[in-house]
């Protein structure tokens, strides 16, 4: 029941961005964290391999012709995943 | 218990160690051949934009037909005022060419098709179908039907080029406002949109003009509204783009006409 769900979000979440706006393909790789820690990075990843280009975001740091902001998003968003499964599953097991 | 625990165990390691290497591929397909690239993402979205445009036609099926028909009358009668208006600026451009010869007319170009735009693109790029077979180049001018600057050519391969458009998040384009031609530093805001900042003493009010350097003085865009404290030096401007560019069907590209502001320095750094 729970792969019913998880998998056609995680493909969803994966194919959104060559589909759907932005927008949405943030909130799908957000539901898919859910199952799917790492879904955001590899979200973020796609986004800006298919769309990013020199100048098209701010220059920051590392990146003086822009930094790729959808990477650095879905790398946060993971990280935040990873701490909340992470504690999910400490509460379970305590519990 | 214990299955269901060992079965999710093995599961997630598998499951992050997949994605992990799809993102380490995709970025260095992405970094190693950037024209391969470019070449082999387009179709994928060109077919992804008709798969979602299926929806948007079954979805448009369920509109009020009263709706639709008056809305088809509306544009009818704009078409009629447009198509009189035309006529006469026609005319005028006409004698203003013969007085001061047709300088830029007819200026060479290659209309593309757009591919992808935002807001399916991320970041205000475009996809389109034209490149460096078509004498495309990195660098050059892209334009709007009615020669409305948008940006410029970013990344290229065989049949496909990526444009950023003038509006892109942060990047500044040197600009003119309204009839006195004072010089401001648009800031693209996304989404077609550009603030900048006038000083207070500038007389500038909402629906002004702002025009961008180019085979004259092109229009990009139109102040929305104004705003700052009253002890500020400066007031910042809200400039709404002369188009939105998620309606963009078709571009026109001016091989070796140079690139905008700061997108000028973007294209030809290493």
């Amino acid at each position: 029941m729970r792969s019913a769900v998880s998998r056609p979000l995680l493909a969803l979440a994966l194919l959104g961005p060559l589909l759907f706006p932005w927008p949405l393909c943030a909130a799908l790789a957000l539901a898919a964290a859910f199952y799917y820690p790492f879904a955001p990075a590899v979200a973020g990843v796609i986004l800006d391999a298919l769309y990013f280009s020199r100048g098209a975001a701010p220059s920051w740091g590392l990146w003086p012709h822009g930094a790729p902001l959808y990477t650095l998003c879905g790398l946060a968003a993971t990280f935040l995943a990873l701490l909340v499964h992470r504690f999910v599953e400490t509460s379970i097991m305590t519990s | 218990m214990r299955r269901i625990s060992s079965r999710k165990g093995s599961r997630v390691p598998l499951a992050a160690l997949l994605l992990g290497a799809l993102a380490a591929l995709l970025a260095l397909a992405r970094l190693a051949f950037p024209s391969a690239f470019l070449a082999a993402e387009a179709p994928l979205l060109s077919a992804g934009g008709a798969f979602a445009g299926s929806f948007g036609g079954v979805s448009a099926g369920f509109e009020s037909a009263r709706a639709l028909e008056e809305q088809r009358a509306a544009l009818a009668a704009q078409n009629a005022a447009l198509e009189e208006e035309n006529a006469v600026l026609s005319a005028k451009l006409a004698d203003l060419a013969a007085l001061v010869g047709a300088a830029g007319a007819g200026a060479p170009g290659v209309a593309a098709g757009v591919v992808a735009r935002p807001p399916e693109s991320a970041y205000d790029t475009l996809i389109v179908a034209a490149g460096t077979g078509d004498g495309v180049a990195a660098g050059d001018a892209v334009y709007a039907a009615g020669g409305i600057p948008l940006g410029s050519v970013t990344a290229l391969s065989g049949g496909y080029a990526r444009v950023t458009l003038l509006s892109a998040e942060g990047l500044s384009t040197e600009a003119w406002l309204g009839p006195a031609r004072e010089p401001i530093t648009l800031v693209g805001q996304s989404g077609g949109a550009f603030m900048a900042e006038a000083p207070k003493s500038a007389s500038t009010t909402p629906g002004e003009e702002v025009y961008v350097a180019g085979p004259g003085s092109l229009p990009i865009g139109t102040v929305a509204g104004r705003a700052g404290a009253a002890s500020a030096p400066f007031d910042t401007l809200y400039i709404r783009g002369a188009l939105n560019p998620a309606s963009l069907a078709m571009v026109l590209i001016r091989p070796g006409a140079p690139a905008w502001g700061s997108l000028a320095a973007t294209t030809s750094a290493p």
